[in-house]
């Protein structure tokens, strides 16, 4: 019972990164158009952002403002191609894939040339610090702590957004119907760049409680992440927000017990066989379709 | 400073998809208050006509001036927020959402007079009022077309574009629209309706223009061509 908690903690905890993210990667589908699989991607190069900037400063604030802007950035940066490519223009959106693996591809072998000899970076300890909670075997660490919470706040934050504000609305719109959404003269390129802009924000939380919850990052953590996010998307439905929410921390809670009851190198193998089932039993998706 | 009596002037407007010229050098022209039918069968280029006027096709040559203004490569956002509105074919709603939420979408270019304009359209349309908290996409197909010309008039259009109101309902709705419609321009606003159904659109309209394909083919008072033996015989089934 007590491996069972510790697993389960664990599991949320990482589950709910796996949440942000394919929010994220959802809200780009839904406004945007696109298949962005770079996202995970851009939040890894944001957390080698945290972790250069620790080295620099000690100052979590610092820290914390530059993942994000780095985050930001990278999300707006990406904005003008994915546009050209973008189902908006009429281009299938299966280009989009194509184009943001080569940008993922692009910043992997970057990250890998030239920061840190290619070596994964290991955040201090003063960043991740130690268990706040002990009991038996269920501990609680900070990271863990972090990422749970930080993922709810940011989760709630996200869905005030999109269903009590205009800008809300407009993505809903938007996702829901893009020809009616012009008719009523929602300016499309404008709120698909706030999408952007949102994606960006959602990944620098991301980087931040990620490399608090794991400690460590390396330049093929993105790619592996990714796929996970992509899979996640597709298990729950693609485009499905909430979903994704379910299906997200459910992943995190069967690798974690995975690792805690099997040996843990299975534990992608057993996720992955897990989703492999239900996409064979739901092609489309434990809870639809939303594009 | 000359007065300017259309409120819409499309002068030489082709668009093209690919290599398919959809509409050929299309001279129109509508004036305040007025009610004007664009009838042709389908595919004549009747509905690609109404959506460049709002931007959604972009026009390959000429140009469209909406109260003096050249609209021609505005964005839609910036057409519909200076007064133009599409009430497009076959109901197209967030059906997702609820009616009143529907309604809201509507009104973003107009926030003002948000509770007037509700409560106006709640008139025409009392349907909707009953079922305002109601998903929209729930309703049937004629309180669906009533959900998509209330959310149209939300924000409170200068001319309403209303392409084919009568597809695929049934002829006690398409009457009831068409009475909107009739009373909709009593009130002073200015409607350019492209429709198949010739009959009712000659009779609810002033002025007529008569599409072929992509061609404007015939153009005059709506009295005048009901009794015209060509489009009698084309458009309004023989004798």
């Amino acid at each position: 019972m007590e491996i069972f908690i510790a697993q389960l903690i664990s599991g949320l905890a990482l589950g709910s990164i796996y949440v942000l993210l394919v929010t994220g990667f959802n809200l780009m589908l839904l406004v945007a158009k696109i298949i962005q699989f770079a996202y995970p991607q851009i939040v890894v190069v944001s957390m080698y952002t945290c972790w250069w900037v620790l080295k620099l400063t000690g100052n979590k604030l610092i820290i914390i403002l530059a993942g994000v802007s780095v985050s930001i950035i990278l999300s707006l940066l990406s904005e003008p191609i994915f546009r050209k490519i973008s189902s908006i223009e009429g281009v299938d959106i299966n280009a989009s894939f194509i184009a943001s693996m080569g940008i993922a591809m692009i910043m992997m072998d970057i990250m890998s040339h030239s920061i840190n000899y290619g070596f994964p970076v290991a955040f201090s300890p003063d960043w991740v610090g130690g268990n706040i909670f002990g009991y038996g075997l269920i501990t609680v660490s900070k990271g863990q702590l972090f990422a749970l919470l930080g993922g709810i706040i940011a989760v709630l934050i996200f869905f005030f957004l999109l269903y009590h504000t205009n800008q809300g609305r407009f993505f809903r719109a938007i996702a829901e119907n893009r020809f009616a959404a012009c008719l009523v003269g929602i300016p499309i390129i404008k709120t698909s760049i706030f999408s952007y802009l949102i994606v960006g924000i959602l990944g620098g939380f991301s980087a931040i409680l990620f490399s608090m919850l794991i400690g460590s990052a390396s330049p093929w953590l993105g790619e592996f992440v990714a796929l996970k996010m992509l899979a996640v998307s597709i298990v729950a439905g693609l485009g499905n927000l909430q979903g994704g929410l379910v299906c997200g921390l459910l992943l995190g809670i069967i690798e974690a017990m995975a690792i805690g009851y099997f040996s843990g190198s299975w534990s992608n193998v057993i996720a992955f066989a897990v989703m492999l089932i239900v996409v064979l039993m739901k092609p489309g998706g434990l809870f639809g379709i939303k594009i | 400073m000359e007065k300017i009596n259309n409120i819409l002037e499309i002068c030489n407007l082709s668009i093209a998809y690919g290599p398919i010229k959809a509409v050929k050098e299309v001279n129109l022209e509508i004036n305040h208050g007025e009610f004007v039918a664009l009838i042709g069968a389908n595919g004549a280029g009747k509905s690609s006509l109404l959506k460049s006027i709002l931007g959604i096709n972009k026009a390959e040559k000429g140009s469209i001036f909406f109260l003096g203004q050249d609209i021609t490569r505005k964005p839609t956002d910036k057409i519909v927020s200076s007064g133009l509105s599409l009430i497009p074919e076959g109901h197209v709603i967030f059906s997702s959402m609820s009616v009143l939420e529907n309604l809201q979408l509507g009104a973003y270019q107009n926030l003002a007079d948000f509770e007037e304009n509700l409560k106006r359209i709640f008139d025409y349309f009392p349907v909707l009022k009953d079922r305002s908290s109601q998903i929209a996409g729930t309703l049937s197909g004629g309180e669906q077309q009533m959900l998509s010309m209330g959310r149209a008039l939300m924000s409170k259009p200068k001319l309403i574009l209303v392409d084919e109101p009568s597809l695929g309902l049934a002829p006690k709705i398409v009457t009831d629209i068409f009475n909107i419609l009739t009373e909709l321009n009593k009130e002073g606003y200015a409607i350019l309706l492209a429709e198949q159904n010739a009959k009712k659109a000659l009779e609810g309209s002033h002025r007529c223009y008569v599409m072929k394909t992509g061609e404007i083919a015939m153009s005059g008072f709506s009295t005048d061509l009901i009794d015209d033996p060509k489009i009698r015989q084309a458009y309004l089934g023989g004798n």
